[in-house]
């Protein structure tokens, strides 16, 4: 006896191209230069990483004027293991863990960053990583994502962040 | 502020279940349309404009389908408009709703929230189609997490959750899971998903829909529930400051709505609330972000059994998200639950006596907020 029919799954190929936005588009290539930026808001003083070409806070525009260096190197605010749900297209096999991370210099977290080199268990809020780079440049990042340069993050060996460091920072 | 008393005079809801592959997206609109369309005691043709809405269109699929719906909802000739508001949009689109007949523009409105889950991959959808889509649980979990850090709570407090939510769905014929003998430690073995959240503390994927018919004062019936308050607020997804724990959006809401219904005190004042919990640890986040518990103390409610069924503030005794979840209804299934309430026709799961009710639906990165009161009595 078969089963009755209840769904057919129709997959539709979809090519399209993504216009970068001049912001996105600068933030890109001093990634693959290997400096992470941000914008420093005028008004506020804030640092955006990556760049949103405005601050949301204060209402004003923001350009390469703007721009900050932060380091390679952050703190853990908040972090989830994933066991990846299998549909269609979907890559990832293996549990991952994913994190928002506080660079030195940022004052708010860049978020669902994979962290490696160190067992899921031992993972936890206020750690410190560094990035490791040499990521696929032909990745689609579309130009917001850092996975074009950076790999993943890793421990860094420094001491942990107390949590006063981090708890306000868990975006 | 000059406006039209608004009432809840007809609830309908479909029966929600994995796939409902008996019915057409249309034919589940319908299902609850022409349920609340009995309730109130009219027939399509009496309705003056309808107000729909879903969650994103990538969920199912189908582009805009509001276009292809208004003619099963029989709207030719008729305007119908669709909100979009993500998770919260069951929520906004009775308020929209609301404030077509509070504004004196419409009379007779009818309102729909929907999803049909199994025509369509939601985690899909959210990841645009590529791989490494975490979902919305995968978003959420550093925030469950800086809850529990932050708040200090004992780790069964998101299973204690799960394990009251599904047992209230147990009385509530039109819930989608129906899981016997629940218990914090079954709840404890279940494997984790988006760790520090487990499979049985997440919601359901489901096929439903949830309508109501609201009207003026003078279309009211006997035994209506009165909107005493609305709000809608939506704040940015990130910035630095952003606080997705206790989000300044959902606070401001639920400060907005109290006032409109004269509510100081919503622990004492309010006798049934129905939140928006799609993972369990949302419970102690949102009695804090409501002002039912001071910061911190969410969680000691749900230890106490204050939020159970006969518990001082019964929160989600229809089940909740975590027992059935058609995305684009689960907000109006909030709003909806709560005016059966205090009409006193929630059957098995009815609060005794209940007299002002509370909905809330989130939605989007935890940014958008819509919540109504209710009442038994006229503004």
């Amino acid at each position: 006896m078969s089963e009755p029919v209840r769904f057919v799954s129709q997959k539709v190929d979809l090519d399209y191209k993504v216009v970068t936005s001049p912001v996105a588009r600068r933030f890109d290539e001093q990634m693959r230069a290997g400096r992470i930026t941000g914008h420093k808001c005028p008004e506020c003083g804030l640092v955006y990483v990556p760049p949103k070409g405005f601050c949301p806070i204060d209402c004003v525009i923001t350009d390469e004027s703007n721009e900050v260096e932060v380091r390679d190197a952050g703190t853990l605010t908040s972090f989830t293991v994933i066991t990846p749900i299998q549909y269609q297209g979907q890559e990832e096999k293996e549990e991952y863990v994913l994190a928002n991370i506080l660079l030195d210099g940022a004052s708010g977290t860049i978020g669902q960053q994979r962290v490696e080199g160190i067992p899921h268990s031992e993972v936890r809020m206020g750690m410190r990583v560094k990035a490791v780079w040499g990521g696929d440049p032909n990745e689609g990042s579309r130009g917001w994502g850092l996975t074009g340069a950076i790999k993943h993050w890793e421990p860094s060996g420094e001491p942990d962040e107390p949590k006063e460091k981090y708890q306000e920072h868990v975006l | 502020m000059s406006s039209e008393r608004v009432a809840v005079v007809g609830c309908g809801q479909t029966h929600h279940r994995k796939v409902r592959d008996d019915l057409s997206m249309a034919g589940l609109l319908r299902e609850a349309a022409e349920r609340a369309l009995a309730d109130a005691q009219m027939d399509w043709k009496d309705v003056d404009a309808v107000v729909i809405g879903k969650a994103p269109d990538p969920f199912e699929g189908i582009m805009m389908p509001e276009i292809y719906l208004a003619d099963a909802l029989g709207c030719a000739g008729k305007p119908i408009m669709r909100v979009h508001t993500a998770g919260s949009v069951g929520g906004s689109t009775a308020v929209v709703a609301t404030h077509l007949v509070s504004s004196g523009v419409r009379e007779r409105v009818l309102t729909i929230g929907f999803e049909k889950q199994s025509e369509g991959d939601t985690t899909w959808g959210l990841g645009g189609g590529r791989s490494g889509s975490v979902g919305a649980g995968g978003y959420f979990a550093p925030h469950m997490r800086a809850y529990i850090d932050r708040s200090g709570a004992p780790d069964y407090i998101g299973p204690a959750v799960a394990v009251k939510d599904r047992r209230n769905a147990l009385k509530n014929p039109y819930a989608h899971l129906k899981l016997e003998n629940l218990t914090i430690e079954t709840v404890m073995e279940s494997p984790y998903v988006w760790e520090p959240v487990r499979r049985l503390e997440s919601c359901p994927t489901s096929d439903g829909a949830a309508a109501m018919v609201l009207t003026n004062e003078k279309g009211a019936t006997e035994g209506a529930a009165w909107v005493h308050g609305t709000a809608i607020r939506s704040e940015l997804g990130q910035f630095p400051g952003r606080d997705p724990v206790n989000p300044r959006g959902g606070r401001d809401c639920a400060a907005d709505v109290y006032s409109q219904a004269g509510i100081t005190d919503p622990f004492n004042e309010v006798d049934v609330a129905e939140i928006y919990v799609p993972f369990s640890w949302y419970e102690p986040m949102w009695l804090e972000n409501l002002g039912f518990a001071a910061e911190g103390d969410g969680w000691k409610l749900v230890e106490k059994g204050v939020t159970d069924i006969t518990g001082e503030l019964p929160i989600n005794v229809s089940g909740g998200v975590l027992s059935s979840n058609p995305i684009g209804a689960s907000g109006m299934l909030r709003f909806l639950e709560v005016a059966l309430q205090v009409r006193g026709l929630a059957g098995e799961h009815q609060i005794d006596g209940a007299r002002t009710g509370v909905g809330h639906a989130y939605g989007g990165a935890s940014q958008f907020f819509a919540m109504w009161v209710v009442r038994n009595e006229k503004p």
